[in-house]
Formats: C-alpha cells, structure tokens, sequence
C-alpha cells in the first residue's frame, strides 16, 4: 500500500512538479511534441476521411460518359459532385447507352447538373440513381414526374425541407443571390432518403425533364402551342374529312384521327423515354457494365474516346489518379511531421541533460536520504515519458480541432461532411511510439543521473 | 552512539588520509575540528555511509555499518542519520512541507505531515510550510534543512559546517537549535567544521589531525 502509494506519488505527482518548475522548458518541449503529433493525426485524419468518402461514392460505377474536357472533373463533377460540369452532351449522342437493349451495359443513369437550392444540387435523373447508392426512403415516394423531388438527408437536416414543402431552384452550382430561377414552376418534395453516407444524401434528385422544364421553360411553352397547332390542324383536318363524301372511308379516317389525336397522341409523348426526344441535353451518364470481366466492355471507354464526341473516364481509375498526386504532398508533409517529431527528441534529450546540471544537486540529496539508483534513473526515465504523452495529447487535441475548424469549411465549400472527433486506431499506435520516443530520449540523462558520484556532487559547493 | 576505529580513506590518485577515533554519546554533541582540505567532508560522508572506508569501522550501537551492503545502507541512511550539508539544498519543484515529506518516503516510512508541522513549529517557520524552498531566505533555509535532518528521528545528525554562511546571532541560534533537537530525540550530534564561535560553545571537541600519506598506487 505504502509502496504503491509512493510509486504514484513519484511517477505523477513530482514528476509534474519538476517538469512545471520549468514551464519555459516544457512548453518548448509540448509544443514540439504536439506539433509533430498534431501534423501527423490531422494527415490521418484528412487522408482516411477523404479515401472513405471516395470510396463510399464508387457504388459500383465502372464509367462516367459526357462531355470532352478534363477526365478528373468529369469524375468530380458527377460523381463526388464538387466540380462544375466539362459540359453537356447530346440526349442523341447519349442515347445507345441508355438504351435498355444494349449488351454491355447493367445499369446507366442520367444526370443532369446546373442548378441548386441553397447550396445543395439539384441533378436530373431516373429513379435508378436509388439503387445505385443502395438509398431507401425515410419518408415519403419515388418522384413521378412533373416538378416532384425526392431529397437527401443531408439536404434535408441543412435545408430544413420538409414532405410537401415547395421552392425554386437556382441557377448555377452555388447559392448565389438573384440566379432564382423566378418564373419556372416550384419544386416539391415528395419524398426523403434514409443517411447512406454516400454524395445522394447531399442531392435533390427529380425526372430528367424536370430541369429541362425549368432550363427550357420558353421551349416548352412553345411546344404547348405546337401541340395547340397541331390539335387545331387535327380539327381542320376533321373538318375536312367532314366535307369527304365516302363514308366508309371518312368513317374509318375519322376513328383512326380521334383516336390518334385524342388518346394516343398525349400518352405517346408521357411513354417516349426522355432519351428518345431529340434536341435536348444531359450532363453525363454513370454507367455500370452488365459484366465487368466482358473484354467489350473493358474497351467501352476507349472506344467512346477515340470514336464519338462523348468522353468516357474509369472513376476508380481517375480516383487513384488523384490520390497519386496528392499523396505526393501528403508524403512530403509526414516527412516533415517526422523531422519535427525527432526534432522533440532531440528537445527532450536536451533539456533533459540541461535539468541535470541544475538539479545534480538535488538528486544526490535524495540519494542521500534513500532513494535508490533505480528510483532516480525511473524518476529521469518518466519524465521524458510524461513530455511525450502530454505533446500527444496536446497534438491530438491541435489535430482534431484543427480538423474540426477544416470539416466546417470544407462543408460549406463542398457539403461533404467530415467527423473530426473520430479517433483512429492509427492514433493509438502512435500514443505508443511517442511514449517510446520519450523513453528514449531520457535513457542518456536517466543513466547519467542514476551514476553520478553522491560523494563528488554533494562536496560541491 | 556512535564509535569510529581507525578510519583510513584512500583517493583514487592514491593520497591516504587517516582519522583518529571518533566517538560521541546519544544526546551529547561533538565538534570534529579541521582546517580547510582536512579532509571534514571525506570523514562526515564515511560517518554516513556515502562512502566507505579503505579501512576501520563504524559502529552504530553495535552494529558495524562497514559491513552494510549498499542497499542496507540506503535505507539505514534514510532512517537513522540526518544531515544538514553545508549549503541547505532542497528539491526546488517543492514546498518546505514536501520536501520534509520527501525524506519521510525516501526513508521508507510512512508520510506524516502533522509530525512535519510540529517540527516546523519547533523550528519557528511552520508559517512557511506552504511556500516553495526557493522563497525562502538563508537563515530560513537552514532551519527547513535542520528540520529535514530532523524529520525521521534519527539516532545521528551529522551537519557539515553549518554556520559558516551565517552571522553570528543566526550561528548560535542555529547551534542552540541543533543541540536542543539533538538532547530532545536523543540522538548523537556531531558538527564538523572549523567555525571558530562553536568551539567556545560545544566541550566535547576532537581536532582532526590529519595524516595525510601520499603511498604509491600498484
């Protein structure tokens, strides 16, 4: 019991009052620490967070198709949707792809990309996009066309919108003031995602003509008057069946009219996939193959790029493209994470050693009313271990609020959400490796304090 | 008591000092008088126990500390011996009470803080129980150093020129101070020094005529 209680006393209590004698000494020695520690950390932090983030959002796609232009905003674009779109491409150059009869392709989704609503993008689609991110409802349906939306959950906590809540998009990717598309028809929500931790949580999703309706809506209305036109031209034509003598004739001719014009006509226009009206534009497809190990397939990609408008690009691919070049920084930052976290080392070893010549004094006092050679050596022995576990602490505090100031900004920035006061196990290994630094660098000072002469120091004067 | 025979200690460069015989009664004091580079301090480190001997013996009521391993004389040390040093030292991360508390853990015993304060009482200073050893002033810090030697009752108090840093009314009433506390634990004390005030004071002197023989190193 005494024994235990004088082990704490050594190991916690005077320790902390020795290293606090010294502040100007141990804050140059945290400061070290932490910085290291706090470099380090944050760089497990971002590149964790980010690699899963990335990953999170492959969902399977094995291509994104659209306009010519940089492969990796493509990728960003539609994908991780932090970049504007390389452009738009043709619903007729878009069109063999989404074509249910093709044989290379499982799955291909439409987006179509341009506007927002505080922020969050609004992305024209079909409803395969759910299965695609494997998203279930919270609340609410599958949109059926018209200007009904179904949101993320994300957009739906930051936004504040509600089942049945109405409003109008924006022009462009970013909640500018005065891009309020005023006279295009309200959305409405009809329906809210569960979380899935992928992009869909932070996108209004709605029909493919939805956009087109808001983008085109001076075309649309000069296709309701077509359509008046036509129908007038129908009752012209009726009329001038009416004046045809042959009954049997103008009788089948009028049936065949009616029936055309009254019911199959509107019901063709509602059936007709969006992809099958010619004159309009998507942003980009993602494309799953029906089976990846088709060596057709496989050159899908690079025939769209050699062979039409369209660019095609591996998302895996560009991904691992990206992290390539930023691990160049990364790795260069760790570097010099390390060179610092040495560099507190070499502090602690120095001061260490400077402490001794002060207190060389003392310690052969406490020789001298009992303390044993390995109590003074431990005593040296913890103190470098209680500088390191301190700098840690410190840097991690450093690292995860810094994280913490970084996740705010890259959420207004890009909406994507970071946690900054997840622990990683990597954090663990290194409250070892730190602790055995500290260790370390007291081993020098511990073994020069433990055999100094008692006799020699104490007749000093 | 304390009874030293024959005590030599040889240098590393092979000079061999050789000291008369020392003895000295519990509750009585002794001077053990020396000029400079006498070799004092060589003697008062032997007496406990941080050095040894090249030859002789200690006894301490008996029991001959030479033959101690180092080890057992640590913790006897800790026990059994105080010393005031020349210059009061103190662990400076410390207040005064911690650091007579630190004597009572290195010693091994259990720590007693009330024991601590009765003796700062005694000493005059328990109102500086709470600072840091560093505020303390020099006549200060040889009471708190008194005190620590004090702490664990122990049966010697060895103190090495302690009144050579003080003028004279602090000299005597440090000297009343040690042979007060001596008499009252009843503990042997012996001063080694060569402060001409104290030889007036304390009968029981021995004078250390030293024999210093230079022998050669084999």
């Amino acid at each position: 019991m005494k024994g235990l209680n004088n082990f704490f006393y050594f190991f916690f209590s005077f320790t902390w009052k020795n290293l606090f004698s010294r502040p100007l000494n141990l804050l140059l020695n945290l400061v070290l620490f932490a910085l290291g520690v706090g470099l380090i950390s944050l760089l497990l932090l971002i590149n964790t967070q980010v690699t899963e983030k990335m990953e999170n959002n492959f969902a399977g796609i094995d291509l994104v198709i659209g306009a010519k232009g940089s492969p990796l905003q493509m990728v960003l674009c539609n994908m991780y949707h932090i970049d504007p779109p390389t452009g738009n491409i043709s619903t007729e150059n878009a069109r063999p792809f989404l074509n249910p009869d093709n044989p290379l392709i499982g799955k291909a989704v439409p987006l179509s990309i341009g506007d927002n609503y505080k922020g969050f993008r609004i992305v024209g689609t079909n409803d395969e996009i759910i299965d695609l991110y494997e998203a279930e409802f919270d609340m609410g349906t599958m949109w059926n066309g018209g200007t009904e939306v179904v949101i993320g959950s994300r957009t739906a906590e930051d936004t504040g919108l509600k089942l049945g809540d109405r409003f109008k998009s924006s022009h462009g990717l970013s909640n500018d003031i005065g891009m309020e598309h005023d006279d295009a028809a309200d959305f409405v929500v009809v329906g809210i995602l569960k979380k899935t931790n992928s992009v869909i949580d932070q996108l209004i999703l709605c029909d493919t003509r939805a956009v087109w309706a808001v983008h085109d809506h001076d075309h649309s209305a000069e296709e309701d008057h077509k359509g008046h036109d036509h129908d007038e031209h129908d009752h012209e034509g009726h009329d001038h069946e009416g004046h045809d003598h042959e009954g049997h004739n103008h009788e089948g001719h009028d049936h065949e009219g009616h029936d055309h014009e009254g019911h199959d006509h509107t019901k063709k226009i509602a059936e007709k996939p969006f992809w099958e009206e010619d004159g309009q534009e998507i942003t980009a497809l993602l494309v799953q193959f029906r089976n990846r190990k088709n060596f057709r397939a496989l050159n899908l990609g690079r025939n769209i790029n050699e062979n039409t408008d369209l660019m095609a690009a591996n998302p895996a691919y560009e991904v691992l493209k990206l992290q390539g070049n930023i691990g160049i920084g990364v790795d260069m930052m760790r570097i010099i994470a390390m060179i610092i976290v040495f560099v507190s080392a070499l502090s602690v070893f120095f001061s260490l050693v400077n402490s001794l010549k002060e207190r060389k004094y003392e310690l052969a006092l406490m020789r001298s009313m009992g303390a044993s050679r390995l109590l003074v050596f431990g005593l040296i022995m913890i103190e470098g271990a209680f500088i390191a576990l301190l700098g840690y602490g410190v840097g991690l505090l450093l690292s995860h609020g810094g994280m913490s100031v970084f996740a705010d900004m890259l959420e207004a920035e890009y909406r994507y959400g970071f946690e900054a006061w997840r622990f990683l196990k990597e954090e663990a290994y290194m409250l070892f490796a730190v602790i055995l630094i500290g260790l370390v660098a007291a081993v020098v000072p511990a073994i020069m304090a433990s055999t100094s002469d008692i006799s020699t120091t104490l007749s000093e004067e | 008591m304390i009874e030293a025979r024959s005590l030599e200690y040889t240098y590393s460069g092979g000079v061999r000092l050789s000291y008369p015989d020392i003895s000295c009664q519990r509750g009585t004091s002794c001077l053990l008088l020396g000029a400079s580079g006498s070799g004092k301090t060589t003697l008062l480190h032997m007496l406990a126990g941080i050095l040894s001997p090249s030859k002789g013996s200690i006894h301490f009521d008996g029991k001959d500390v030479v033959q101690f391993s180092k080890t057992e004389m640590n913790s006897f040390r800790g026990k059994e011996i105080g010393i005031v040093f020349q210059r009061p030292h103190f662990v400076h991360a410390l207040t005064v009470i911690e650091n007579l508390c630190l004597a009572q853990r290195l010693a091994g015993l259990p720590v007693d803080k009330g024991q601590a304060l009765n003796l700062l009482t005694r000493l005059n200073i328990a109102e500086k129980a709470s600072v840091s050893v560093k505020a303390l002033s020099q006549g200060e810090k040889q009471r708190v150093a008194i005190a620590r030697a004090l702490i664990n009752s122990p049966s010697l108090i060895l103190a090495d020129e302690p009144t050579s840093a003080l003028d004279d009314a602090n000299a005597k009433e440090v000297l009343t101070l040690l042979e007060d506390v001596s008499k009252e634990s009843n503990a042997s004390l012996l001063i080694v020094t060569h402060d001409n005030r104290l030889t007036d004071v304390v009968k029981n002197q021995i004078t250390l005529d030293i024999q210093a023989v230079k022998t050669e190193r084999s």
